[in-house]
């Protein structure tokens, strides 16, 4: 165990360069490069609350920074989920090649998603500048454990996907209908009180560890308090949860998975 | 004690059907429900059979064999990539291989950017790298083109580049698999140079080459490999003879 934790250090230069190259590549050839991972959730939010404000006459105010702080988490859910599927088949030059532990490649992409995830954060700033600039340091002082916690989430759930998104090359397409049909039963942007109807809906919306895992960032930033200790406990259930399962799909799996690739 | 070596014992090597069987999630599920007929599965393939190997350090050993006999299948298991079902693999010693050089290029990179990060892959840090740049770049022969995407590069360009970076560095025990032949007739008299002088410096060497010639002048042993097994182990020119008649025969 010890041993391969030095092995995934030991490579660190080159996981780092593997993400650095990722975040490079996805702008490489855009002008505003970085800029666009704030400006992209940032405008999707204007057009909202124009929307909202304008056709609906119907005031946004603190449903805008709801939706963006739901989109920005749940983003990097999605994203480790989803795209995790492609981590290790991407990286299949360096597997065939190089005995390095195959989950410095699920790593890479866990960076990436925690790098990205921080900096459409940024996108939150002007709104709370505006509406609550009071919220932005109580933000500020719980974000460290939260990026960690977040961090450990994709990086486990990347790998989950990594692994199986080589074994069978449909995970993708069918991950992204489970994450579709989640976000459905999940305050991603419909509002607490549109699952208090249904019994079921509330009893599925107070236990989902998603809710949870969203108020670790709406609580300081939207609403100015701390995340309560059943939200840490729920995510640190589901985070050590995904970690069990990454840990036992990298110890059954790692070294087949060449024959996959 | 000795400070490198490799050691096999019964060794075997399978490539699981499940590589050719492969299913999708739709197949898993609808199989188990068993609505859709299951496949009909392939066997395993036996790529390496009972096989037993010690190379001491000092070694130079060339395998030979024919196509499918399992001579990249034994240089990866050796390497560490490849799982084995029974036996033991043990090595002591840091192994470099070089199998397929030009794999792991950022095409949108330029030859510099592309220097560091293969540098980086074979385990080196950016310090290291950078010191080795120059030479690198002088003995590929790029001279401006360094700095264009290498997109924009020959394939023989590129080749020169991989082979550079590659074997700028050192290792114990070096895996090599059919890389000598890289670029034009010049840049392969240099090529093979260089590549005679890193294998000096290796403490064991294992070859895969179909070129004979070189396998008697470079190894000190020379291994035939047929269908998994190893069927003559010694002298290089005694078996690459046995080979040869093999063949004719």
């Amino acid at each position: 165990m010890m041993e391969y934790w030095h092995k995934i250090y030991k490579t660190r230069y080159f996981w780092n360069h593997l993400a650095r190259c990722e975040l490079k590549a996805r702008f490489r050839r855009s002008k505003l490069g970085l800029l666009w991972t704030v400006l992209q959730p940032l405008f999707l939010t204007m057009i909202m609350a124009f929307v909202f404000s304008a056709i609906f006459n119907q005031p946004l105010g603190e449903y805008v920074l709801y939706i963006l702080s739901g989109i920005i988490v749940w983003d990097l859910m999605n994203s480790s989920v989803v795209a995790g599927a492609n981590s290790i088949l991407s990286a299949e030059q360096y597997v065939r090649q190089f005995n390095h532990p195959v989950t410095i490649y699920t790593l890479r992409s866990a960076v990436l998603n925690i790098i990205t995830f921080c900096i459409e954060m940024v996108a939150l700033a002007p709104w709370l500048l505006v509406m609550h600039p009071i919220h932005i340091i109580l933000g500020i002082i719980t974000l460290p454990l939260t990026v960690v916690l977040f961090f450990l989430l994709s990086w486990s759930l990347t790998t989950l996907a990594g692994y199986y998104g080589c074994k069978y090359r449909d995970y993708p397409q069918v991950m992204s209908l489970v994450m579709q049909a989640l976000w459905y039963v999940s305050p991603v942007m419909f509002q607490q009180q549109m699952f208090s109807g249904n019994d079921y809906l509330w009893w599925f919306y107070l236990h989902n560890p998603i809710t949870h895992i969203l108020n670790l960032v709406r609580e300081p930033f939207v609403y100015g308090n701390l995340p309560s200790a059943l939200d840490y406990i729920y995510t640190i259930v589901a985070v050590s949860l995904f970690t069990v399962l990454a840990y036992m799909a990298n110890r059954k799996n790692s070294h087949q998975i060449i024959f996959y690739l | 004690m000795e400070r490198c070596y490799i050691k096999m014992e019964h060794v075997d090597l399978y490539y699981p059907s499940t590589l050719y069987n492969a299913m999708t999630i739709k197949q898993e599920v609808f199989s188990r429900l068993r609505l859709e007929k299951k496949k009909r599965t392939l066997e395993d393939v036996h790529a390496l059979k009972d096989m037993s190997l010690e190379i001491h350090e000092g070694e130079r050993v060339g395998v030979i064999g024919f196509n499918g006999a399992g001579k990249s299948t034994l240089l990866k298991a050796l390497a560490g990539l490849y799982p084995i079902k029974n036996g033991r693999i043990e090595t002591k010693g840091e192994i470099r291989s070089m199998f397929e050089l030009t794999l792991g290029f950022d095409m949108e990179s330029t030859g510099r950017e592309n220097i560091m990060y293969r540098g980086l892959m074979l385990g080196g840090t950016p310090d290291e790298v950078r010191e080795k740049e120059q030479e690198i770049i002088d003995f590929a022969e790029l001279g401006d083109f360094i700095d264009y995407p290498i997109r924009s590069y020959s394939s023989g360009m590129l080749v020169r580049l991989a082979f550079a970076i590659s074997t700028s560095v050192a290792g114990e025990i070096l895996l090599v698999d059919e890389v000598l032949s890289a670029g034009d007739i010049n840049f392969q008299k240099k090529a093979k140079k260089r590549m005679m002088n890193i294998m000096d410096n290796a403490k064991i060497l294992v070859l895969v080459l179909h070129d004979m010639s070189t396998i008697q002048n470079v190894c000190s042993r020379t291994i035939l490999l047929d269908r998994g097994r190893i069927v003559a182990d010694g002298e290089p020119t005694e078996v690459v003879s046995f080979y040869l008649n093999q063949m004719r025969g």
